[in-house]
């Protein structure tokens, strides 16, 4: 069956066109189900010097002009975003090829997805990353009601609805109201080979922190779900007692309260905020860290603990969401509570004790190289693809 | 549910139908969906604030009231988006139920083209733009971001449907002037007679 699955992939970010985790899991997911014998279309947005289209690792990329039309604001450009990504797919789906079944990605594709799915008739598998009720901690004005609105109704008109931890498959249940026998739970991935070639550069090392001080990397968006205000209110008792520096990577609308309250605690010259970091860069700063500390207070799935596994980074964790499924508590990380004196006991007792960190580090490497494979991953993707297909011929809708 | 044995389907897409009244439109539309029930069926599908119901007129004319998926909504845009994507539902319903028979969509308003160009891109229903006004006679500030992302829409319906119908040779010399489409692409019809004859040539020529 793996040859004739024909599969148009739709999501708002594929690189070079990053904006969070997604670009990253449907290009891995789609390279591997290609590799796998699966014809792989995507359909994403435009991105300066990217190419209208091309193929990909034996993925086909079609890119669609998202600004052809001016918009007020990002929910109305996510709307015409839509209609632009409709009509491309439309054609590409009436040129004469055969699909199989549509895959959407988050809430920003579903109108576009879910008119497809009834104008093909073709079945709607549906990839929930996160949802608005929990990236904002409750739904609090009518902007996030209507994003919730639209999580909704794309996993009612998804055949099956695909969430990466049994804790977003408890949120998409109970947030949205989907029932547990529709949603499969298939966990991200990581392409470990790429961060096991990275060297553990004293170079790259000496750009972010001084020889002697212990280098705490935080990777991630600076907002409020991510926790790193703790980290940093962690800071001020940790380096009284240890000589570090805190290296934060990312961007977010935390950054600038960020370095001002660095300031404030008088630490500005044990925080180094760098922003966006090239991704060769931050899987060095990975190999070279002597704790990576993912303090999150949401997390659907945490992606950044899997690649501080398999950079054999040790980790201290609030162990929120995915993360605690991903990682175990005095196992593969140190697990702490969502306050600074907490974390700071976790990173600590890492840095006191070189032996419980690496062995932790250890042996989170060789749980993310066993269960966090992309091909495994793809495989169990194809799994439900493959009982989406068989349900649909066995029913009544598909066209006659 | 009109028979579907049989003649072509006139589908007409519409933000307002009565009892739903927002302006003049809603009366021309029901007008029009009535007299050219008098020839070719007509299946109109618009838009009401409550569960999807179907309704029989006549013999030849049906109506399908359709809710917003979504609720609530940032702007007009949005709103219209996630409706076209279940107006796309039920005219691509109707297309399978008559085993892909013919029909021919006349989408009165901006608000339906994105669904009416999906269709026609999708599964090869062509359609005719019936506006009743322009997005420049209607704004105070045509250049606003708002004003132009719904002329653009206007754009994408008047480019992309078969002919334009319009009820006066001032509407033809108006979208001429602002959206610089060819005159020849733009009828004026002053009764129903003439524009069935149009929507039979059109679907002749399937």
């Amino acid at each position: 069956m793996e040859d004739m699955i024909s599969v148009i992939m739709l999501t708002w970010e594929y690189p070079p066109r990053i904006i969070g985790g997604l670009s990253a899991h449907v290009y891995e997911l789609s390279k591997s189900l290609a590799e796998m014998g699966v014809k792989v279309h995507v359909v994403t947005c435009d991105f300066p010097g990217a190419p209208e289209y091309e193929e990909d690792d034996g993925v086909k990329v079609h890119r669609i002009d998202s600004y052809r039309y001016p918009t007020p604001d990002f929910a109305t450009w996510v709307a015409m975003m839509n209609v632009n990504l409709q009509h491309a797919a439309a054609e590409i789906i009436a040129s004469g090829k055969k699909f199989t079944l549509l895959h959407a990605h988050d809430w920003l594709v579903a109108d576009a997805g879910i008119g497809l799915k009834h104008t093909f008739r073709l079945p709607l598998v549906a990839t929930i990353h996160s949802t608005e009720y929990g990236r904002r901690n409750g739904i609090h004005d009518d902007y996030q009601r209507m994003i919730s609105s639209h999580e909704s109704w794309l996993t009612r008109e998804a055949w099956r609805v695909i969430c990466c931890s049994n804790y977003m498959a408890w949120e998409v249940s109970n947030i949205l109201g989907v029932s547990h026998d529709k949603i499969d739970v298939v966990p991200n991935g990581i392409n470990s080979e790429s961060y096991e070639k990275t060297p553990a550069s004293q170079e790259i090392r000496s750009r972010f922190a001084l020889t002697d001080e212990k280098l705490i990397l935080y990777v991630g968006r600076l907002v409020h779900e991510k926790g790193v205000h703790l980290l940093l209110e962690a800071m001020p008792l940790l380096v009284r007692d240890f000589n570090a520096k805190l290296v934060v990577v990312g961007e977010g609308y935390l950054k600038e309260e960020l370095i001002n309250r660095a300031r404030q605690l008088g630490i500005e010259n044990k925080v180094y905020i760098t922003g966006f970091l090239e991704s060769s860069i931050l899987k060095q700063l990975f190999r070279v860290a002597d704790i990576c500390v993912i303090p999150s207070l949401y997390e659907p799935f945490g992606i950044v603990a899997l690649e501080a596994m398999v950079s054999r980074c040790p980790i201290v964790t609030t162990g929120v969401g995915g993360l605690g499924e991903i990682l175990q508590h005095e196992k593969t990380a140190l697990f702490v509570h969502s306050t600074p004196e907490s974390i700071r006991w976790g990173i600590s007792q890492l840095l006191q004790n070189r032996a419980l960190a690496d062995a932790l580090a250890e042996s989170a490497y060789k749980r993310a190289k066993s269960l966090y494979r992309w091909d495994n991953i793809a495989r169990s993707t194809l799994s439900v693809y493959e009982r989406v297909i068989k349900e649909y011929d066995a029913g009544s809708w598909k066209p006659k | 549910m009109i028979e579907l044995n049989l003649a072509p389907l006139i589908t007409i897409l519409s933000w307002e139908y009565p009892p739903r009244v927002v302006g003049q439109m809603a009366y021309e539309v029901d007008m029009i969906a009535r007299r050219i029930s008098q020839k070719l069926p007509v299946s109109v599908v618009t838009f009401h604030d409550a569960p999807y119901n179907m309704e029989s007129i006549s013999e030849k004319l049906e109506i399908h009231r359709v809710p917003n998926p979504v609720t609530p909504h940032a702007t007009i845009v949005t709103w219209s988006v996630s409706l076209c994507s279940e107006i796309e539902r039920i005219v691509a319903d109707m297309y399978y139920d008559r085993a892909k028979k013919d029909m021919l969509i006349d989408v009165h308003g901006w608000h339906f083209i994105p669904a009416a160009v999906t269709l026609k891109k999708a599964i090869g229903i062509r359609f005719v733009f019936t506006p009743h006004s322009l997005e420049d006679h209607r704004t105070g500030n045509p250049s606003s971001a708002l004003s132009s992302c719904i002329k653009g829409i206007e754009w994408l319906g008047l480019y992309e449907s078969e002919f334009v119908s319009v009820n006066s040779k001032w509407m033809l010399e108006e979208i001429n002037k602002i959206h610089s489409v060819p005159s020849t692409k733009i009828k004026v019809f002053s009764d129903t007679d003439q524009l069935i004859l149009s929507y039979q040539g059109l679907l002749a020529s399937q």
